[in-house]
């Protein structure tokens, strides 16, 4: 068993932090009578979702000007964002057991059974609230892109549609189409607004994920020949939600089909007709996530897209289109094949482990400044893959939060990295320096920042971290094969002990590559061509204090997360049966 | 020698058809390998002539004196004169010699041969329904009336589709020999 | 009446084949318009559309008499034959609107000049008559017809740029590949017909019931597919496409891209589904053998050709190229046919699969080569890399054009991608085979997003030296433009309509009709019975060989 003090620091163990807390959920209604508010919630979620597309087609329109086009994103990206909070406040004050709110479901390609199937729950509603909130610091971090403006926001507009589909789907074949739709904005926004080498970038980034795209076509595929048809399991294949018991994710008759052997209380029960299936649609599912999370050894179209890219669109891209990859893992691939993520889960936690060290160790080797932060994001989504894998609840609460909180910190990151950029015009590390006696305030922001990527407790970055580490303890000897040789048996230096420690070490090298990276940017005397850089106007401070405050919030008030999340990731813990 | 051939296929029972069809199939293929080994282009027309002419021989002795008739009379008669006539007016040299590289030669004769070869194998190995003789022709029998009918009832459509085709064949040959104005 | 007396089939039987009445009329009336006035281009062209129009509306007449075997097992007229016609002959008079309005205003050496429109609109129109028949064709000899009536106008239309080496040389590939094919075919059907004793499909398809495949047989049914193989351009009878593609003009190619190959999978599919239809437990391990074949077929034609395609840098070899993958993956897809056990799923999947396919992809094709077109019209472009700066000079084209390739490609909210999903259930029906088969479709998938993305590449993300002025397509190519966009969008983002109207329409007629069907319908004689069908099958050489 683990130390008693580790067992002991639960989420709930943050409590004394939360803020929330004084406010209970569904204290302020009466949640037996339906208000008009849950009538109109489809409506206003599907309005969060095409608004952006139909003001991206707007700004497409000739005779439209660059400035009515920033207005135009501007105001729509609010006005998405206020209808998250609409629904974000309902759910949060109005939530039943773990229910599916705001749900659309009209059926749209009879002939397979895919349906138009959105709705919000835990699992995907801080991710639209983190998407709407960090379009809106986006559009503003884009105010002065002046090379086709207004192709650049009706790109984004398009791609915001996309990831608030892949987030607000809760049908396969949809999440599907929206999973791949929102690539090809992105394509066109490295490609076009991208660095010198923009188009190797771009089409490396296309290609890596519509691979794994096309893996999780070929499952989808698979799953729905498989099963039977005529038959109820047919039907529902696409289901990501099981409408008629609130009480789980996925269909329980589909999953059986796929279950492996068990040895449960009653004896051991056999496999499933599909256990070999199972095991290669997992793997695939698996790769088709990994690669967008994205996970070593997936991950080398990353720093290229971010070097590439430009300010907002790196953003954008570490802070919501990464989260589509552990999102993914957490709606589709651990939901469906629990069994197979059970019997593979050493491989897979290994896989995160070795992207927490080897994305850190590549960070401490770069001199380009955002390549850096590229790393750091590969190092930090290896904390969710191991999270994940571990297959208990605080692993899943710890990946989860540290999507959240990746979202926050990176774009901060990224946006800093911009700020700079604009003013030196390179992002060499070694030819930086002093930067802290020129713009004391933008000092004090990355100071934060970095400090919240880094894992310092009070910031998002360290909920996370801790949570997944915590997990990946909790899980010796819970799983098969902890001690190789010795299935099922635990120690205290069983292989999760051992991943555990490992990743520990992934929060030291990544304080050494932030403070050695600090060191060079601020530190020192003030470099002689600072002195033509312009100053950081408000705008820029606007986004930095938005974003810094939301990391220390998050870092404070965790619970503002899990009181949404909670109620889904107790049905999902019975159905994943994680410990 | 083609009527003479005729008399003796119309006793199936003549000894003499199968020695005829080999005689004549020989003439055939032999022929036919003349045309591929041959470099004269002219020599070739002739060797084609032969080789037709063989063929026509074995349609014959098959009671299909009409066909006979036919492949005498379009492709010795009509299409090898074309020919002819093409190759001596196009060509600067009418007896030009055409070579064919090694390796060309040693190619055709690798596919030839493999299609031979499974030609041979597949025949060897698989029953022919009814293929021993030939039908003996009823008496009063009319070739010519039964294919005309058959053309005009039960094969119509490809019939006038056969049409449709010679029209267009015209239109594009008319089209591609068309000096062009300018 | 006895047997065979010519005779004219009664107007229930002719109604049926109106529409290539009005082809074959149409024609001769296309040919006879120089005679009458001055404007020949204008008047012909207007001719040739009416024709079509006319034809169009026959068969629309004719969709609601259901399957039919006609004219004495020639010709089955059904639903799945109709749909295919109908879209044909849209297809067709819409190319005929896209060179219409893509003719340059001066035309160099190398255009389709606008006095030679008679014999231009006669050969697409021959061409479509053939097709159309292809689609029907239920008798060996009717598809060997068939499959040379669409190919002359064919080798006609792919040197029609008769000044022009590069024409040339394409069209006498394909003039040297179709006489070869051809002849392989009819040799294969002449040992078809020893084997079995019978010309016509449902009798084949019913000795190979009984008595399965025999060497020689299995020698003359690989002859007659190799006829077929060239039409559809796989491997290895492929080697004529990029060539005739590139060297024909861009009007000629788009409707050879589309048609040509969709006549002969509608006929392989015919010819498929009528093997298993009739096949028994005799049988089933040659069908079986076979299944294997066309699958493998028509997977190494589309990974070869995707591979060949990445390094295309010619805007219409690129497109042969990705015509040829698009034939492989449609012919994958026609092996489940034969695959699929009797008894075991129905046929019509595969039917109405290809259908869906062939519907999307001929407006994606149209799209992609009229956008071609107006590009070479307006800037003379046809290497994609001199592609450069058309985003900033004519937005609309370049956004149409990465749709209409991102639909080729398979993009989820195109209809290509919904014709993909389509293919692969249906191949999912055949078991592992099937998913290995969905397997190579995907990965195929993969690779050729390479390719269909480098025009995209250069003409959004590679710098234009100059400012060179804007340009548009004439509204005529606009209107194809945007009528097949919005095809394509309709199919991919709510396919329901389109889904139930393909699986309304793929419906086969019976291989093997009753004799005592609908009156005035000639029902199937029964094969191997018939003396004159025995005499008649050695003619079939010589009509090929007359027009060589």
């Amino acid at each position: 068993m683990p130390p008693l003090i580790l067992t002991h620091l639960a989420p709930h163990a943050l409590a004394p932090f939360a803020l929330a807390q004084l406010i209970e959920p569904g204290s302020f209604t009466d949640s037996t009578t339906p208000s008009l508010l849950d009538a109109v919630l489809p409506s206003v979620l599907n309005w969060m979702l095409f608004l952006p597309a139909l003001a991206g087609a707007i700004c497409f329109l000739p005779g439209v000007s660059r400035a009515s086009a920033r207005a135009l994103a501007l105001l729509t990206t609010l006005g998405s964002f206020a209808l998250s909070l609409v629904i974000a406040f309902d759910y949060y004050f109005n939530q039943n057991a773990s229910g599916v709110a705001a749900v659309t479901l009209k059926p749209w390609i009879e002939s397979i059974h895919a349906n138009y199937h959105v709705g919000v729950d835990g699992l995907n509603l801080p991710l639209v609230l983190l998407t709407t909130s960090l379009s809106v610091l986006v559009v503003l971090a884009a105010w002065r892109i002046e090379k086709a403006t207004q192709a650049f926001m009706g790109l984004f507009l398009f791609l915001l549609t996309g990831m608030l589909g892949v987030f607000v789907a809760l049908d396969l074949f949809l999440f599907y189409l929206f999973f791949e739709v929102s690539l090809l904005p992105m394509y066109f926004l490295i490609g076009i607004w991208g660095g010198p080498r923009k188009e190797y970038a771009a089409i490396k980034f296309f290609l890596y994920t519509l691979a794994g795209s096309i893996c999780l076509l070929f499952v989808m595929l698979g799953l729905y020949c498989l099963t039977p048809a005529g038959t109820a399991n047919h039907v529902n294949t696409w289901q990501l939600v099981d409408s008629g018991e609130q009480d789980s994710l996925i269909s329980e008759s589909v999953r059986a089909l796929f279950a492996g052997p068990s040895t449960g209380l009653h004896g051991p029960t056999p496999a499933g007709p599909y256990w070999l299936h199972a095991q290669a649609f997992f793997l695939l599912t698996l790769v088709a996530f990994l690669i967008k999370l994205p996970a070593v050894p997936f991950h080398t179209w990353l720093p290229d897209a971010h070097v590439e890219a430009p300010t907002p669109i790196s953003m954008i891209l570490a802070g919501v289109l990464l989260k589509m990859g552990g999102y993914g893992l957490m709606r589709v691939t651990y939901p469906l094949f629990p069994d197979a993520a059970r019997h593979f889960w050493l491989p897979v936690a290994t896989l995160g482990v070795v992207a927490i060290l080897y994305g850190g160790f590549c960070a401490l080797a770069q001199t380009d400044w955002k390549k850096l932060v590229a790393y750091s994001s590969v190092s930090h989504m290896g904390y969710v893959t191991l999270g994940l894998a571990v297959l208990t609840r605080t692993g899943f609460d710890g990946a989860y939060f540290q999507m959240i909180a990746h979202g926050i910190t990176s774009a901060l990151m990224f946006f800093l990295v911009g700020v700079v950029y604009d003013r030196a015009h390179h992002r060499d590390i070694n030819r930086l320096g002093g930067l802290w006696l020129k713009f004391p305030g933008l000092g004090g922001w990355s100071l934060l920042a970095f400090c919240a990527g880094m894992g310092l407790p009070g910031l998002c970055g360290f909920v996370g971290e801790l949570l997944v580490i915590f997990g990946t303890f909790e899980a010796n000897g819970q799983l098969p094969g902890t001690i190789p040789g010795s299935a099922g048996s635990g120690g205290f230096m069983g292989a999760a002990t051992i991943l555990g420690l490992f990743a520990s070490l992934g929060v030291v090298i990544t304080a050494g590559y932030t403070l050695w990276m600090f060191q060079r940017v601020f530190m020192g005397p003030e470099r002689p061509e600072a002195a033509g850089y312009a100053p950081i106007t408000a705008r820029e401070y606007g986004i930095m204090a938005a974003l810094g405050m939301a990391a220390v919030l998050f870092g404070l008030v965790p619970l503002l997360v899990f009181r949404l999340t909670d109620p889904t990731f107790y049905a999902l813990a019975s159905v994943l049966g994680l410990n | 020698m083609i009527v003479l051939a005729q008399q003796v296929a119309s006793h199936p029972l003549s000894p003499m058809q199968p020695l005829l069809f080999y005689v004549f199939a020989a003439l055939t293929v032999g022929s036919a390998w003349a045309i591929v080994l041959s470099q004269n282009i002219i020599r070739m027309a002739v060797y084609l002539l032969t080789t037709l002419a063989g063929v026509a021989a074995i349609y014959f002795m098959l009671n299909a004196e009409f066909l006979a008739a036919i492949q005498l009379i379009v492709y010795a008669g009509g299409t090898l004169i074309l020919i002819v006539f093409g190759v001596m007016l196009t060509s600067k040299n009418p007896f030009m010699q055409l070579v064919t590289s090694p390796l060309e030669r040693a190619l055709g004769l690798f596919i030839a041969a493999s299609v031979a070869v499974m030609a041979m194998v597949a025949l060897l190995n698989s029953p022919v329904p009814g293929g021993a003789a030939a039908p003996a022709a009823p008496a009063g029998h009319d070739h010519v009336a039964r294919i005309g009918r058959a053309l005009l009832s039960d094969y119509l459509v490809p019939f006038e589709l056969a049409a449709v085709l010679l029209l267009v064949v015209m239109v594009a040959a008319a089209y591609m020999a068309r000096r062009t104005q300018r | 009446m006895p047997p065979n007396t010519p005779h004219l089939p009664p107007w229930e039987t002719l109604r049926l084949i109106l529409p290539e009445i009005t082809l074959a009329l149409g024609m001769g009336a296309v040919v006879l318009t120089p005679f009458f006035g001055r404007k020949r281009d204008h008047r012909s062209t207007v001719v040739a559309l009416a024709a079509l129009f006319l034809a169009l509306v026959a068969i629309v007449n004719t969709t609601h008499f259901g399957a039919a075997t006609i004219l004495g097992g020639m010709l089955s007229v059904d639903p799945f034959s109709q749909f295919f016609k109908a879209l044909l002959l849209v297809f067709t008079g819409l190319v005929i609107v896209q060179w219409r309005s893509t003719a340059r205003r001066n035309p160099r050496p190398n255009d389709t000049r606008m006095q030679d429109a008679p014999d231009l609109l006669c050969l697409l129109l021959g061409a479509s008559l053939g097709m159309a028949l292809m689609a029907s064709a239920t008798n060996l000899l009717m598809i060997f017809m068939a499959t040379e009536a669409a190919s002359y106008p064919s080798y006609g239309l792919a040197g029609f740029r008769k000044r022009d080496r590069l024409a040339s040389k394409g069209a006498l590939k394909y003039v040297v590949f179709g006489a070869a094919s051809s002849a392989a075919m009819v040799y294969g059907m002449s040992l078809v017909y020893g084997v079995t004793g019978t010309l016509s499909l449902a009798g084949v398809a019913l000795h190979i019931g009984e008595h399965g495949i025999s060497p020689l047989l299995a020698m003359g049914l690989c002859g007659m597919f190799a006829g077929l193989a060239f039409k559809l351009a796989t491997v290895p009878m492929h080697f004529w496409c990029p060539d005739v593609f590139e060297g024909a003009p861009t009007h000629v190619t788009t409707f050879l891209a589309f048609a040509s190959k969709a006549a002969a999978i509608c006929l392989l599919v015919r010819i498929l589904l009528a093997f298993s239809a009739a096949s028994s437990d005799a049988s089933a391990a040659d069908l079986g053998a076979m299944a294997t074949g066309f699958a493998a077929l028509g997977a190494v034609t589309a990974t070869w050709a995707n591979l060949f395609a990445l390094r295309q840098v010619h805007i219409k070899r690129l497109l042969a190229y990705s015509s040829i993958a698009h034939a492989g993956y449609m012919t994958m897809t026609a092996a489940v046919a034969l695959g699929l056990p009797h008894g075991v799923g129905s046929p019509n999947t595969v039917a109405s699969a290809i259908l869906f396919y062939l519907l999307t992809y001929a407006f994606m094709n149209l799209g992609a080569f009229t956008v071609a077109a107006v590009i070479i019209q307006r800037t003379g472009a046809e290497d994609i890399r001199h592609y450069a700066g058309i985003a900033q000079r004519s937005p609309l084209l370049a956004g149409l054009m990465t749709l209409f390739l991102l639909s080729l490609f398979g993009m989820p909210g195109l209809g290509g991608f919904i014709a993909k999903v389509w293919l692969a259930m249906t191949l999912s029906g055949a078991g592992t085979m099937g998913f290995v088969l969905i397997a190579v479709l995907l990965v195929n998938t993969l690779v050729s997003l390479y390719y269909y993305l480098r025009p995209v590449y250069h003409m959004y993300f590679t710098r234009d030296d100059g400012q060179r002025p804007a340009f548009a397509a004439a509204p005529a190519s606009l209107a194809i433009l945007l009528v097949s966009a919005l095809l394509l969008l309709w199919t991919g983002l709510s396919p329901g309509a389109a889904d139930r109207m393909t699986r309304d329409f793929a419906t086969l007629a019976p291989p093997l009709a009753d004799a005592s069907g609908t009156p005035g319908m000639g029902a199937l004689k029964d094969p191997g019975q018939d003396d004159t069908n025995r005499r008649r099958a050695p003619a079939a050489p010589r009509r090929r060989a007359t027009f060589r």
